[in-house]
């Protein structure tokens, strides 16, 4: 990585304090902060926010304008987990101030998805990415159903060495590259 | 470091974690990537436990709750179809090994209180389509029967009401809802949701709201803390 992404509404100075506070090595602290913001993304999706990447890269740029005015913060992670948790009770409440017609107007309808041709392609695409160890993995991990994927599993785990959990979060780390890889096809087909 | 066990996570993920339970363990996965891993190992198999509906129905409920209602979310769970999808059709061709003893599925076991017993022979699951939903906010102390009254208008697609309850005040531990008619036909009942601050969702089936006038009662220790009522207009094509 040879500068890390600076996010809309983020301040330039605000964003270089940040950097300067995760670490002296820019290319390491870009990285920091990546992990950071899908850290994040994680957390505010999974307090049910429906943009959790705009409230990930606002809580990140309000702790780096807290560093930037000398602001004491004893441990950034927790500093920005507090400042999302606060970001959701916000839209939360901005949600409550909205007209009542307004809400009715504008509920979401999830139109989700019948099987998704597209999406299937794109899985069938970056599996084809996937290097052939960890696709053999990856299949074998989520083959059978039941049982025969409880016991598929522990005689993965026994033919690599290593521990169920263990295998657990590989094959997680396999399949989370498998879905962002998935994402950008999809959002590429979109933009077309 | 394995300090938080897997129905933890489960329980953070489905909201069912104090808000105080919430925050400490989200400071600590913020900071620990073995663990942040681990939750997201967790998420990703809770999601392939709801694909193959081996979720419970109280579990199946939070989880739609939960999951549904962000467009990320969703992706995530048409991914895990499609990784489903391929798996079952791998598995087909591949070698099937029995092995004795309890296989330590500790996700599925976890989420499921499934006993986990050989299915052999068993035919891959069809896999369970994600429901329509409709969702609405309905805030408290709307006057029956004036212009002020709450109206929902559930289109013809929807398969399942989501009910947004915004509170006048925070709220805290876990609440029971129930939803009547305003003849006093009782239509559903939730037990210990758990609250978000002023926010609380369920999940309604749509055939269950024909056109009427509904009163959702929400009470905490048998004391009523709010109530809500709202009408669903004639359906036009429903």
């Amino acid at each position: 990585m040879s500068r890390p992404r600076l996010h809309t509404g983020f301040d330039e100075a605000a964003f270089e304090a940040l950097l300067a506070y995760l670490d002296n090595d820019r290319e390491r602290a870009g990285e920091k902060y990546e992990t950071l913001r899908y850290r994040l993304i994680q957390l505010l999706a999974w307090r049910g926010s429906w943009r959790p990447e705009e409230l990930a890269d606002e809580s990140l740029s309000r702790a780096g304008r807290a560093l930037h005015s000398g602001g004491v913060v004893q441990s950034l992670e927790a500093y920005c987990g507090g400042i999302a948790r606060l970001l959701v009770l916000e839209d939360a409440r901005k949600l409550r101030e909205v007209p009542l017609e307004e809400r009715h107007s504008s509920f979401s309808v999830a139109s989700v998805t019948a099987p998704d041709d597209r999406r299937s392609l794109a899985f069938d695409d970056c599996l084809a990415q996937v290097a052939p160890p960890n696709r053999k993995l990856i299949m074998e991990y989520y083959g059978g159903d039941g049982g025969d994927k409880i016991r598929n599993r522990r005689r993965l785990a026994l033919d690599l060495g290593i521990p169920l959990n263990a295998l657990r979060i590989r094959a997680y780390r396999i399949r989370a590259a498998i879905e962002s890889c998935i994402e950008e096809k999809m959002r590429a087909g979109e933009d077309r | 470091m394995d300090s938080r066990p897997i129905p933890f996570m489960i329980r953070y993920l489905l909201g069912e974690l104090t808000e105080a339970e919430a925050a400490t363990f989200e400071n600590e996965y913020l900071s620990d990537r073995r663990l942040f891993d681990r939750l997201s190992a967790t998420e990703a198999e809770l999601i392939d436990a709801y694909i193959a509906g081996e979720l419970p129905g109280d579990r199946k409920a939070r989880f739609e709750e939960k999951f549904l209602a962000s467009p990320g979310q969703r992706e995530k769970i048409e991914n895990a179809r499609a990784l489903a999808r391929k798996g079952q059709r791998g598995s087909s061709r591949a070698m099937r090994f029995v092995l004795t003893g309890v296989a330590a599925a500790i996700l599925i076991a976890a989420v499921a209180g499934y006993s986990l017993v050989h299915r052999a022979g068993q035919k891959a699951q069809p896999v369970v389509r994600v429901p329509v939903i409709a969702a609405f906010t309905l805030i408290p102390g709307q006057e029956r029967g004036t212009s002020k009254e709450q109206t929902l208008d559930i289109p013809a697609a929807a398969e399942i009401v989501r009910l947004d309850l915004q509170m006048d005040r925070p709220v805290s531990g876990n609440l029971d809802a129930v939803l009547e008619t305003a003849g006093g036909r009782k239509i559903q009942t939730n037990s210990s949701l758990p609250s978000t601050g002023t926010a609380v969702s369920i999940n309604v089936p749509a055939a269950k709201l024909p056109s009427g006038v509904y009163i959702l009662t929400v009470s905490a220790a048998q004391t009523i803390v709010e109530e809500f009522s709202f009408r669903v207009s004639a359906p036009r094509n429903r």
